[in-house]
């Protein structure tokens, strides 16, 4: 016999994959525009142009920090998205809260399974041709598959927050503005920290895609980056779990 | 309908008592306006129990307390003896629920749509498919399992509702206005549903606007207004216990003069009356001056139709709740 609070989370990631399954192609199309945009145009084009000193290759120096940058994007674009549906338009968290003897926490615990699952594979989609084209690109796997989950936990746990409590759809799309636009631009996936002044830099480096990024490019294993990252994620996930549990009774 | 599970439920419930369904002292305020105003009420294992009153009464209100969906401001809830607040996960394992508003998710088909509402319910994977399966067919949906409930039309959105309700054949049954809005035939054949789930003694809620619907259906009715119950009882109990014995109807050849309904209200027997479109209707507490009245009407309007009936709930609930607009 499973545990009825470990297959009443399996059944909100049962749901989840099932959808996303029906739709696989698609969301593969939309996990690597941005990436392949980004190695083109900035890793290919600019980095030609660009030497940094002490380091291989910009196009490998950006790589770890497009990897994950998708993982952000992805989870957290999805699940805003796919929570404030469930919400406001299925009426599904409503009929979960009414019918389901389903825990708030344990339904949380499904989108979160979700997230990993679909993190890996944005992650996947992005490194196969690469690894296809450039085969000498190399990378801890341990380390990624430890950012992979600390980070789709963050994020994922972000995007339920924001689309369990966001009323009006257009919010959607201005905070995930600004949300994911800095992150990309300062989390330093084009160009090394240490072209901030020290106090930006304290400050970038508190939020743990900084500290993800900075750790799979790291030469020694990245313990410290893993842990941050993970209890970042484990503070995430106590926020998600509350707010939801708030929002889901009237 | 064919039911493979067998929960077992009513032995699984610390119920000692035949009251399924315990409601003391609940209510529910939005900010500063009180909803739902120290309600409380029973419902016996086996019985429907209507809920009736005028739009925003607060019914969708009690249903969602019920079910947990709403937090009560006070006042306590429970189903099967367990409490909704305390014990939800096995509260929930006893009723099912057809709410007032259809949702549907945008691209699930209504047989995948039910699976995963038997998963949530939970019921193993080989459990949710054969019960998908069979409620489908007891809906009568089969030809269209395929479609997205956003396609189907507004009576078979209802038996798709009461089908989600139904798939675990839990004892207790929360039906939100199931008959609003469809045409006469679907009325019926939900009718007909319901009939059916009386007769394999659900304990079922159901809220209606149609009178009718109430008095055919239900073994006991509950009116509220304003948050408020304001009477409650068999609906011929209720029929009776306002004091009308008869109504009257009459369509006079002329119309009626404001002079003239003074001249019949005096009449000793008229409760009050009510001109609508041309018609007159007299709540009578007794027929003692029934002959004058119609002689009286007679010469100073003419008549030319005229009935006589028992009092039905409709009239009760109009009398109890007034005839202004809600909302
Ligand atoms: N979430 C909410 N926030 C604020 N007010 C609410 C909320 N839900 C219901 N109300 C208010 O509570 C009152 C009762 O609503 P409710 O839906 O319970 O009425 P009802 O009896 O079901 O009416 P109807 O017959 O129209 O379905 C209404 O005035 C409504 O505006
Ligand atoms: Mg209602």
């Amino acid at each position: 016999m499973i545990p009825r609070a470990v297959s009443a989370s399996l059944v909100t990631f049962e749901r989840e994959i099932y959808d996303y399954r029906k739709n696989l192609f698609l969301f593969a199309l939309r996990n690597l525009v941005q990436p392949f945009f980004f190695v083109l145009v900035i890793g290919i084009g600019l980095g030609s142009m660009v030497s940094l000193p002490g380091r291989e290759s910009y196009l490998s120096f950006m790589m770890p920090g497009i990897l994950m940058m998708c993982v952000v994007q992805v989870c957290y674009q999805h699940f805003s998205s796919e929570i404030w549906m469930s919400k406001n338009h299925e009426g599904y968290l409503e009929l979960l809260t009414m019918t389901a003897p389903i825990k708030p926490h344990e339904a949380v615990a499904g989108y979160l399974l979700t997230g990993i699952v679909v993190a890996f594979f944005a992650v996947l989609c992005f490194l196969l041709p690469v690894w296809l084209f450039l085969p000498g690109f190399k990378i801890s796997l341990a380390a990624l598959i430890l950012f992979t989950i600390g980070l789709a936990l963050f994020f994922t746990s972000a995007g339920i927050v924001v689309g369990v409590t966001l009323l009006d759809p257009h919010n959607l799309s201005t905070v995930s503005i600004f949300v994911t636009m800095p992150l990309t631009y300062l989390c330093g996936v084009f160009f090394p920290l240490d072209m901030y002044p020290q106090p930006v830099r304290m400050l970038i480096e508190a939020i743990p895609l900084t500290q993800a990024i900075e750790g799979l490019r790291s030469e020694s294993f990245p313990l410290f980056e893993i842990a941050f990252v993970w209890a970042a994620a484990a503070l995430a996930v106590a926020v998600a779990v509350r707010i939801f549990e708030k929002n889901m009774r009237l | 309908m064919v039911m493979h599970i067998s929960y077992d439920i009513l032995s699984a419930s610390k119920m000692p008592s035949q009251e399924m369904i315990l409601v003391e002292n609940l209510s529910k305020s939005f900010s500063t306006h009180k909803v739902v105003d120290e309600v409380s009420f029973q419902v016996h294992s086996g019985e429907t129990l209507g809920l009736l009153g005028p739009n925003g009464a607060g019914k969708t209100t009690t249903i969602r307390m019920l079910t947990g969906l709403v937090r009560p401001s006070s006042g306590t809830i429970t189903v099967g003896g367990y409490d909704v607040l305390k014990n939800p996960i096995e509260a929930k394992r006893l009723f099912g629920i057809s709410p007032q508003e259809a949702s549907f998710h945008p691209h699930l088909s209504i047989a995948e749509d039910l699976y995963f509402y038997a998963r949530l319910r939970g019921l193993s994977r080989s459990e949710s498919r054969l019960q998908s399966r069979d409620t489908i067919a007891w809906a009568k949906l089969e030809e269209h399992s395929a479609k997205n409930g956003r396609q189907l039309s507004g009576g078979m959105q209802r038996r798709l509702l009461m089908a989600r309700a139904l798939i675990t054949d839990p004892p207790v049954l929360y039906l939100d206005e199931p008959t609003t809005g469809l045409d006469p035939q679907s009325r019926h054949a939900l009718w007909d549903y319901i009939s059916e789930l009386k007769g394999r003694k659900k304990t079922i809620i159901l809220t209606t606007h149609y009178m009718e619907e109430a008095e055919m259906l239900c073994d006991r009715v509950i009116i509220i207004d304003h948050g408020r119950i304001i009477a409650q009882g068999s609906p011929s109990l209720l029929r009776r216990s306002v004091g009308i014995d008869s109504v009257l109807t009459l369509k006079p050849r002329r119309p009626f003069s404001s002079a003239d309904l003074l001249v019949l209200k005096k009449f000793s027997g008229v409760m009050d009356l009510h001109s609508s479109n041309g018609g007159l209707l007299i709540h009578l507490k007794e027929k003692e001056s029934l002959d004058e009245i119609v002689v009286t009407a007679s010469r100073l309007a003419g008549i030319e139709e005229l009935n006589l009936k028992e009092p039905s709930l409709e009239d009760v609930f109009l009398q109890l709740t007034g005839r202004e607009l809600r909302e």
